[in-house]
C-alpha cells in the first residue's frame, strides 16, 4: 500500500507543478524566452476567407504518383 | 486584447523577381560557359563586342546583380510579408522596385557588350546606372522599412535582421565606391586612384559577396529551412551570435584581395586577421542551418528543397572555409591571381548562391501557383548533375591555380632564376584543368535548364495565387517605443564600444601607449563579463526589446558595419599622397596615352591583365621590382586587376620587358603571330576605330580636377599633342614595316602600353633602407620600409 500511496502523491505532485508552470507560463507573457522567436516561421495564421477553399500547403508529388 | 485581420500577401512581386531570376540565370551562365570555353579557344572571341574583356563583366554583374539580386529580392519579399504578418509597404513601391531593377539588368547587358565600363570588378557599370541602381535601391529600402513600420507582429526575426544588415550595407558601399565625376553621359573617372582606390574597391567588391551574396542568402535560409524541415532553427540564441560577430567582422575583410602588394603591412594583417576570425561565425551559421534538421534527415531522401537547401548550406561551410584559408598571407602568395581564387568563388556562387536559389525556387512554385511540382525526378536530376558539375569545376580550378601557382613562383635550386620563365608555358600546363571547367559548368548549366523545365510546367499546371491569411493581433504587445537613450545608454552597447576604442588604441598609438591600450581593454572585456554574469537577465531583456524597435536595432546594424570600414579607410583615402609614393612617382599620361589607357580599361583587359607587382621573389624575378604605390597614384581607376590569365604589364613599358611597337601592333592583330599558344583575343578592330579625340579635353580637365597634375593646355592643344605623339609612334610603325594612320585606336594602346612603368624618382627622395635594384640573396620586398622616405610635395 505505501508503494500505492506514493505512487497517487508523486503522480498528484507532477500534475500540481506541471498546471503551476503551465498556468505561470500563459500568464507571464513578458517573461517568454528568446528562444520562442525562433517558432515565427512557422506561425502561419489561418487560412483566409477568400481562401478557405482551398489547400495552402500544396502536397508533395511522390515519385509513385509521377505523371510519365 | 486581440483582434484579428485577414491579410492578402502581394506575392505577385514575389512571382516576377523568381521568373526574373530563373530567366537572367540562364543568361548568366550560357554567357558563363562562353567566356569559359573562350579561354580554351580563342575562335571563339567572334565579334568586338563578343571578347572575353567584355563578356566576363557581362557574366559576373549578370550572376550577381541579376540573377542572384532578383532571388534574393523574391526571397525577402516573400519573407517579410510572412514575418511581419502583413502585406509589403506599397504595392507601387514593389512595382517600382521590380521594373526599376530589370531595366538596370538592361541597361546592363547592353552597355558593358559595348565597351562601356568603369573598369573596377563588379562595379563596372556606367554612372547614369550607378544612379539608377542608388535609386532603386532606396526604393527597395523605404518599401522593406514601411512594411516593418506597420507590421502585425511585433519581434523581428532573425531574417529580417540579414535583411536590414544587406540594405544598410550595400547601399553605403555601393554609393562611396560610385563616386565619380563624369566627363560625359556614358564615361565618369572614379574619384579615388591608386591605392586609395584599390582599398575602396576591395571593401565594397568583398563586401558585395558579404552583403549582397551572404546576408540576404543567410536571411532566406534562416526562413525557409525551418519551414521546409517544417521545425524552428536549431539555436536563435546562436543566430544572435552569428548574426552580429558576422556584420561586424565582414566589412574589415577587404584588404585581404591585397595581400603581399605594396599596400601598407598594417592593413594586409588586419585584413587577414578579420577573414580569419569569420571562420567562427560562418560556421556558426551553417552548423544552426544544418542541424535545424535534426530529426527530419529523412527529408533528405525525398524533399528536394531540403536536398538542394543542405547541399547549398554545406557549400557556404566549405567556401567560408576556403576564403579565410585563402586570406593567409603565405596561402595568398600561391593562390592570388590564379584559378584557386576563380573555383573559390564558384563554390560560393553556384553551390552557396545557385542551390539556395533552386531550393527556394522548388519551394516557392507549387505555393505561388497553388499546384504540386511537376516532377520530383526532374529535381532530383538536377541536383545530382548540378553538384556534380560544381565539384568538377571547383576541382579542376584547384588543380590549375595550384598548379599555376606553384610553376609560376618556382625558382631554380639557387633561388636566383625562375624555373619556368616563360608565361605561356603555365597557360599550357592547365589547359586541361580549365577544359574541365567547362565541362562542370556545362553540367551545372544543364541542370538548371532541367529546372526552368520543370518550374514552366509546375506553372502551366496552377494558376497564380495571392494566399491571404487570418491573423490574430495582439494590441497589448508593444513595438517600436524604444528612445534613442535606452538604445544607446546600456550596458551591451557601452561595453561593446568601449572595448573596441581600447583594441583601435592597440592598433594606431605609439608603442608604450598602445601596450596600456590592449592591457585596459583586457581589463574591459574582463569588466564586461564580470558585469554580464550579475546582469545577464537585464542584457538578454534589452536585446528582446531592441528585436521589437527596428529603427534602433537598424541604426545599431549600420553603426557596426560602419565602424570597421571607416578604420580601414580614414587613414589611408585622408593621408597626404605624398605620404604613399614611397620612393617613386608615376609619370602622368600624355592625352593620347589616357585615350589608349581609357581602351584598356574599356576591353577589360584587366580582366586578365594585373598591373601590381607583388613583394614577392617570384614576382621581382619575372616582372621586375615591386611596384611602390606611387607608381599608380594618378590611375583613376587603379588597375592592379584580380586575375593572371596573361603576365603581368606594370612594367610592360620600360626595362627587360619593353617591347617594339611593332610587336604590340601585331600582338594585339594577332597575338597567336607574337606569342604562339596564347589565348588573348584579337584586337584588329582597334586598328580599323578611330580614338575619340573630342572627349580628351573634358577628360583631362576631370583628371586635373581629381587633383592629377596637368600643366595647363587648352583643347585643341590637347588634341594636337595626341595627334602629333600617334603620328611619331606611325611613323616608327611605318619604319617597321606597319601601314596605320595616328588617330587610330590601337596607335593610343600602344602609346598607353609603352607607357606602362615609367617613373620618376622625386628629387628630394631620401634613400631608402632597401635598395632599387634586385638584391642578392632575394627576399621579399617590405614596402613598410619605404615609408620613410615618404616625400612631401
Amino acid at each position: 500500500m505505501e508503494v500505492f500511496a506514493v505512487t497517487v502523491f508523486v503522480s498528484l505532485a507532477f500534475a500540481v507543478l506541471f498546471a503551476a508552470l503551465f498556468f505561470a507560463e500563459r500568464s507571464q507573457r513578458q517573461r517568454r524566452s528568446i528562444d520562442q522567436d525562433a517558432l515565427l516561421p512557422l506561425d502561419e495564421g489561418s487560412p483566409g476567407r477568400s481562401a478557405e477553399s482551398m489547400d495552402p500547403v500544396p502536397v508533395i508529388v511522390r515519385p509513385s504518383t509521377l505523371r510519365p | 486584447m486581440t483582434s484579428k485581420v485577414t491579410i492578402e500577401y502581394n506575392d505577385r512581386v514575389v512571382r516576377q523577381f523568381m521568373i526574373a531570376s530563373v530567366v537572367f540565370g540562364v543568361v548568366a551562365m550560357l554567357v558563363g560557359v562562353l567566356i569559359a570555353s573562350q579561354l580554351n579557344y580563342h575562335e571563339l572571341n567572334l565579334a568586338s563586342w563578343l571578347t572575353f574583356g567584355r563578356l566576363r563583366p557581362l557574366h559576373t554583374n549578370a550572376a550577381i546583380f541579376a540573377f542572384v539580386g532578383n532571388m534574393m529580392f523574391a526571397g525577402v519579399y516573400y519573407s517579410t510579408q510572412r514575418l511581419c504578418k502583413v502585406r509589403m509597404g506599397t504595392d507601387l513601391l514593389s512595382a517600382i522596385h521590380f521594373w526599376g531593377w530589370q531595366l538596370i539588368i538592361v541597361a546592363a547587358a547592353i552597355t558593358l557588350p559595348l565597351g562601356l565600363s568603369r573598369g573596377q570588378e563588379y562595379a563596372e557599370l556606367i554612372w547614369p546606372i550607378n544612379i539608377a541602381v542608388a535609386l532603386i535601391w532606396v526604393v527597395f529600402a523605404v518599401n522593406f522599412f514601411l512594411t516593418l513600420h506597420k507590421r502585425n507582429e511585433p519581434s523581428l526575426y532573425v531574417a529580417l535582421w540579414f535583411y536590414i544588415a544587406t540594405i544598410v550595407t550595400v547601399a553605403m558601399l555601393y554609393i562611396v565606391n560610385h563616386l565619380s565625376i563624369p566627363t560625359s553621359w556614358t564615361h565618369s573617372y572614379t574619384i579615388f586612384a591608386g591605392v586609395q582606390n584599390a582599398l575602396v574597391q576591395w571593401w565594397y567588391g568583398h563586401n558585395a559577396v558579404a552583403f549582397f551574396l551572404t546576408t540576404p542568402i543567410l536571411g532566406i535560409m534562416y526562413y525557409f529551412m525551418p519551414k521546409a524541415a517544417e521545425r524552428p532553427v536549431y539555436s536563435y540564441r546562436l543566430s544572435i551570435v552569428h548574426f552580429w560577430s558576422l556584420v561586424f567582422l565582414y566589412i574589415w575583410a577587404g584588404p585581404h584581395h591585397l595581400l603581399n602588394t605594396a599596400l601598407p603591412k598594417w592593413l594586409q594583417m588586419l585584413g587577414m586577421f578579420f577573414s580569419l576570425m569569420l571562420w567562427a561565425p560562418s560556421w556558426g551559421g551553417m552548423l544552426n542551418g544544418l542541424l535545424t534538421l535534426r530529426g527530419a534527415w529523412d527529408k533528405l531522401r525525398t524533399d528536394p528543397v531540403i536536398k538542394f537547401f543542405v547541399a547549398g548550406v554545406t557549400f557556404y561551410g566549405m567556401s567560408t572555409f576556403e576564403g579565410p584559408l585563402l586570406s593567409i598571407r603565405s596561402v595568398n602568395a600561391l593562390s592570388h591571381y590564379s584559378d584557386w581564387t576563380i573555383g573559390h568563388v564558384h563554390s560560393g556562387a553556384l553551390g552557396w548562391n545557385g542551390f539556395m536559389a533552386a531550393g527556394m525556387f522548388y519551394y516557392l512554385a507549387p505555393r505561388l501557383w497553388k499546384t504540386k511540382l511537376w516532377s520530383i525526378p526532374a529535381a532530383n536530376f538536377h541536383f545530382w548533375i548540378g553538384t556534380f558539375g560544381i565539384l568538377l569545376y571547383v576541382v579542376a580550378m584547384w588543380i590549375s591555380g595550384v598548379m599555376q601557382g606553384l610553376m609560376l613562383n618556382a625558382t631554380t635550386p639557387d633561388g636566383t632564376a625562375l624555373q619556368y620563365p616563360a608565361f605561356l608555358d603555365t597557360l599550357q600546363a592547365i589547359r586541361p584543368a580549365m577544359g574541365f571547367r567547362i565541362i562542370g559548368g556545362a553540367m551545372y548549366l544543364v541542370g538548371f535548364l532541367v529546372m526552368v523545365v520543370n518550374l514552366t510546367m509546375t506553372i502551366l499546371s496552377g494558376t497564380a495565387y495571392n494566399e491571404t491569411r487570418e491573423i490574430t493581433i495582439d494590441t497589448g504587445d508593444e513595438k517600436d517605443t524604444m528612445t534613442w537613450k535606452e538604445t544607446f545608454q546600456n550596458d551591451p552597447v557601452l561595453y561593446s564600444f568601449g572595448a573596441l576604442l581600447l583594441l583601435c588604441g592597440w592598433w594606431f598609438l605609439p608603442t608604450g601607449a598602445a601596450t596600456v591600450s590592449l592591457i585596459c581593454s583586457v581589463i574591459f572585456g574582463w569588466l564586461s563579463v564580470v558585469r554580464f554574469k550579475a546582469a545577464n537577465k537585464a542584457w538578454t531583456h534589452w536585446y528582446e526589446k531592441l528585436l521589437h524597435n527596428y529603427l534602433p536595432f537598424t541604426v545599431l546594424t549600420f553603426v557596426a558595419v560602419v565602424i570597421g570600414g571607416l578604420i580601414q579607410l580614414i587613414p589611408t583615402v585622408t593621408v597626404n599622397r605624398a605620404k604613399n609614393i614611397e620612393d617613386r612617382l608615376q609619370k602622368i599620361y600624355t592625352p593620347l596615352e589616357l585615350a589608349g589607357r581609357d581602351l584598356y580599361v574599356s576591353e577589360g583587359c584587366y580582366n586578365c591583365h594585373s598591373q601590381m607587382i607583388r613583394t614577392m621573389v617570384p614576382d621581382v624575378l619575372r616582372y621586375g621590382d615591386y611596384s611602390r604605390l606611387g607608381e599608380s597614384i594618378y590611375d583613376h581607376p587603379f588597375q592592379w586587376g584580380s586575375k593572371r590569365t596573361g603576365p603581368d604589364l606594370a612594367r610592360e613599358g620600360k626595362g627587360p620587358a619593353k617591347k617594339s611597337d611593332s610587336w604590340h601592333y601585331k600582338h594585339l592583330v594577332d597575338p597567336r603571330s607574337m606569342s604562339p599558344g596564347s589565348n588573348m583575343p584579337p584586337y584588329a578592330f582597334l586598328a580599323e576605330k578611330t580614338f575619340d579625340q573630342k572627349a580628351l579635353p573634358s577628360k583631362i580637365a576631370v583628371m586635373t580636377r581629381l587633383g592629377v597634375p596637368y600643366p595647363v593646355m587648352e583643347a585643341i592643344e590637347i588634341k594636337l599633342n595626341a595627334l602629333q605623339q600617334g603620328a611619331e609612334i606611325a611613323k616608327r610603325l611605318a619604319d617597321e614595316g606597319v601601314a596605320v594612320t595616328p588617330d587610330k585606336q590601337i596607335v593610343a594602346v600602344i602609346a598607353y602600353l609603352q607607357k606602362l612603368g615609367h617613373y620618376e624618382v622625386p628629387e628630394a627622395a631620401k634613400p631608402g633602407p632597401a635598395p632599387l635594384t634586385v638584391p642578392f640573396p632575394l627576399t621579399p620586398g617590405n614596402p613598410d620600409n619605404y615609408r620613410s622616405a615618404a616625400v612631401p610635395q
